[in-house]
């Protein structure tokens, strides 16, 4: 046993990971409370992401719609039975917000407008104590999408509205994780990816108003390539090591899902409005996370992680009732199906099945309009164990949405 | 301003309320009773690694691991090591742990190898029993199980035979590892011990006698199951109950596998000099070494063993494994391999056997190290059974490092609790230290 030479192949395992990632379906105050139902409505600005179809039916010249959303959640994690340990996440604290802008050039063609969102529509942030059990998996993620919407809506005649807009998304990526490599002065080796990236895709929709008091709308939001370029890795490794771990740059590939969307809303009364949103996920298109690092060793791989999602539905049901001419209440629920199959988790991505309660109410002066919002997501506890790291365990999440918003509507 | 105040406090509740919770089970001792736990073994219960005992080996044992998992189920407050309370301590070869540094090859190449530290021999000057005893670790280095009701094995003028690592702890002169694990008055204990009854017959190249009783020998059959047969039945009328491991195969661990066997690596001259010189067929790219199997020289064939003492230096520059044969202690044959695992497969039928008879709990580790073979991954972490890389083993390529320990302590703590319908939860193998690295 005199000398051994050493070819070290630490393989950087998938960077699978499991962080409990709030799909950010927060993209209108109003809708929110009502259980993030607003397809089949024609509100305000907010059709610019809701139904850019629905847009063409607003009355207003100039309509401004501006959102908040502070997420407090949390993810807890708790080791399969008989193990006892547990870990929490540090902070989830995420600020999803929303922005939408339409203008009605009534001079030119009383049938078209013209709007601006910027939205927020996929993200997640987490993070763990960087000595948790699972820091070989993951440390920290923060995932932001922002969308770029200029859309365009058309109304053919009093029952039917079109609209489709042009999505640009810039978003950015962190990666955080252990290396399980240590030296006297160093309990872990750390891996860091982090860049920016952008894509394009659609949001088109079509509003029916098939009497006066049933509508109709049917949108269809498609997938965003969102590519990573020139990001940076960065590996700090004990030093006898160090150049099976260069850093670097990455690239990489984020296929964001596309969303159908059928709905339905009917005026029950001059006060109450109940209706309802079916919307159907395309995550199974988002079946890998490819990561292209620039530098590669036996040690350092590129990394294709296997996602293996589902398409999902969620279920929406929300009702609207008009107090007084200033105040309104509203009250909705929504149930959201995991897209996770077969134990494949990954922080981006819906993890669990979540009832999310929602409750809000509007009150208006003059032109302007207060939004407040407040929904509660439970996540069922899930136990899973990832067959590509076997790291596993129970996981269960809870968040508070207060959300508040702004609007404003000139009319002629 | 009252109002506000309640306000602010239903506010502050609602926000707390959004933390989910799981309830944690409770952990159970089941049909066991763990109040005075005791561990039997050889090095590998002792917690030697690197090729040395030294005090934070000894402390992460995997008998401290269960030791510390069965006090959440009622297990003494008190679990006791003979410490050495040395940085380095001492390996059988008198020479400290080994660390991961760089050395220069024969070659003028500088790659990182595991070097010896000074040994600390003062880890046998005397016998700690009388002001640290009695102890629960009774671990021994070098340890075979035919040892085990051995009278005098920790005094150095006994005839039979004597081991210094129980020298420094053993409560007397006439002691047995036997009557000290009885003098504890034992609830419950694990009992891994056989390994060395055939592992160091495969450390001597398998040059030793297949039934004898020198250090380099296997243990003889008969007198393997004599010595199980009896001890198990005290350990059961002394009212103990516990889990017996068996013995891993000796291709489980890196010391017999890092080195192939086709390791000669030739260019298309060298491979006809060889050839005409050695009249064996050589050709160019990897052949196996060249050895002495009992006097007669032959290349060796796949499925036969290098140990890892085999200077690697030699097989690089001084012709060792081609124009200098290898001698059969460096190397383990077809045939020897043969005869050692099918000793290692009538030992643990007989402790199979036997720890049915007396109604203890059987955990097979040798179907657990195993799977390092392939890799087993743990927490995003792969370990396998590879030298210094594999992660799973300590630098003498024998015994787990920490993080090995862990594992097997794992593992017990799976069989344990499966057996005796105990809940004691497993010890997190990544809190523990791996290869140390420069």
């Amino acid at each position: 046993m005199k000398k051994i030479i050493l070819f070290l192949a630490l393989s950087m395992s998938a960077m699978t990971t499991y962080a409990g990632g709030f799909q950010v379906a927060l993209q209108g105050v109003r809708q929110l409370g009502m259980g993030h139902v607003g397809t089949a409505n024609t509100f305000n600005a907010t059709s610019i992401y809701f139904n850019p179809g629905a847009l063409s039916f607003h009355d207003s010249m100039f309509s401004a719609n501006l959102g908040f959303y502070p997420i407090f959640g949390k993810l807890i994690y708790l080791e399969s039975a008989p193990g006892i340990y547990q870990a929490e996440q540090v902070s989830n604290v995420g600020t999803p917000f929303s922005a939408y802008f339409s203008l009605s050039p009534n001079i030119l063609n009383k049938k078209l407008k013209f709007g601006l969102g910027i939205y927020t529509p996929f993200g997640s942030s987490s993070q763990w104590e960087d000595d948790w059990k699972g820091r070989y998996v993951i440390q920290q993620v923060d995932l932001t999408t922002i969308f770029i919407q200029p859309t365009i809506a058309y109304r053919v005649n009093d029952k039917i509205g079109l609209g489709v807009g042009f999505v640009y998304n810039t978003g950015s990526l962190l990666l955080r994780k252990a290396i399980p490599l240590s030296s006297s002065s160093m309990a872990d080796g750390q891996a860091e990816l982090t860049g920016k990236g952008s894509g394009i895709g659609f949001n088109a929709g079509i509003s029916i108003k098939a009497t006066e008091k049933f509508n109709i709308g049917l949108t269809h939001k498609s997938s965003v390539l969102t590519k990573v370029k020139d990001g940076d890795a960065t590996f700090t490794v004990p030093a006898s090591v160090a150049s099976n771990f260069p850093s670097g740059t990455f690239n990489a590939e984020l296929k964001l899902p596309n969303i159908t969307t059928l709905g339905l809303a009917y005026q029950f009364t001059s006060k109450l409005n109940i209706a309802t949103d079916i919307n159907y996920t395309g995550w199974k298109s988002y079946d890998t996370l490819k990561i292209d690092l620039t530098s590669n060793t036996s040690a350092l791989t590129d990394i294709k992680n296997t996602k293996n999602w589902n398409n999902t539905f969620t279920f929406r049901l929300g009702a609207e009732y008009m107090a007084s001419s200033r105040l309104a209440l509203r009250l909705g629920a929504y149930y959201d199906m995991t897209a996770a199959k077969s134990d494949y988790i990954s922080p981006e991505t819906p993890d669990a099945n979540k009832l999310v309660i929602t409750a809000g109410l509007s009150y208006r002066i003059k032109a302007f309009t207060i939004d407040l919002a407040l929904a509660s997501v439970n996540g069922s506890r899930i136990e899973r164990t990832n067959p590509e790291t076997n790291f596993g365990g129970n996981f269960k999440s809870k968040a508070i949405i207060p959300a508040i918003g702004i609007n404003y509507d000139f009319k002629m | 301003m009252k109002k506000y105040s309640l306000l602010l406090i239903s506010i502050a509740v609602f926000f707390a309320a959004c933390k989910p919770e799981m309830d944690v089970p409770q952990p159970s001792a089941g049909n066991a009773n763990f109040s005075k736990y005791i561990a039997i073994g050889n090095s590998l219960t002792a917690g030697y690694a690197d090729g040395a005992l030294y005090q934070s080996g000894q402390e992460n044992s995997y008998p401290n691991m269960l030791a510390g998992q069965m006090k959440l189920v009622g297990g003494a407050s008190t679990f006791n090591t003979p410490y050495t309370n040395s940085v380095n301590g001492a390996g059988s070869d008198g020479s400290g742990k080994r660390q991961l540094g760089y050395a220069l090859s024969c070659e003028n190449i500088y790659s990182l190898s595991p070097l010896p530290t000074t040994g600390d021999l003062s880890v046998f000057a005397g016998n700690v029993y009388s002001t640290q005893g009695p102890f629960q670790n009774l671990g021994v280095p070098g340890c075979k199980a035919v040892h085990f009701t051995l009278a005098g094995y920790g005094d150095p003028t006994s005839a039979t035979g004597f081991n210094p690592y129980y020298a420094r702890f053993a409560s007397s002169t006439t002691s047995s590892l036997l009557t000290d694990a009885l003098a504890n008055a034992p609830t419950f204990f694990t009992f891994w011990l056989g390994s060395n009854d055939v592992l160091f017959y495969g450390l001597g190249g398998a040059e030793g006698s297949p039934d004898g009783f020198g250090q380099y020998d296997m243990s003889p059959k008969s007198t393997f199951e004599a010595v199980i047969s009896g001890s198990f039945a005290a350990l059961h009328d002394a009212g103990a109950r516990g889990v017996v491991a068996n013995i891993p195969d000796i291709t489980s661990v890196p010391y017999f596998t890092t080195i192939p066997w086709n390791g000669l690596y030739l260019d298309s001259t060298n491979a006809a000099f060889l050839s005409a010189v050695t009249g064996q067929s050589f050709s160019a790219g990897y052949n196996g070494f060249l050895i002495n199997d009992d006097g007669v020289v032959r290349k060796m064939v796949a499925g036969e063993l290098v140990l890892l003492s085999t200077p690697q230096d030699s097989l690089r520059c001084a012709f060792w494994g081609s124009a200098k044969p290898l001698a059969g202690n460096y190397v383990i044959t077809q045939s020897e391999l043969t005869l050692i695992n099918t000793r290692i497969a009538d030992f643990n039928q007989i402790l199979a056997d036997r720890a049915t008879e007396h109604g203890f709990a059987y955990c097979d580790m040798n179907s657990y190290l195993k799977q390092f073979t392939s890799g087993i991954m743990y927490d995003g972490v792969r370990f396998d059974a590879r030298f210094v890389q594999g992660g799973a083993f300590s630098l003498d390529g024998i015994h787990p490092n920490p993080k090995g320990y862990a594992m097997c302590a794992n593992n017990f703590i799976k069989t344990i609790n499966a057996y005796y319908g105990s809940s004691l939860p497993p010890v997190q193998v990544n809190d523990y230290q791996g290869i140390i690295f420069p």
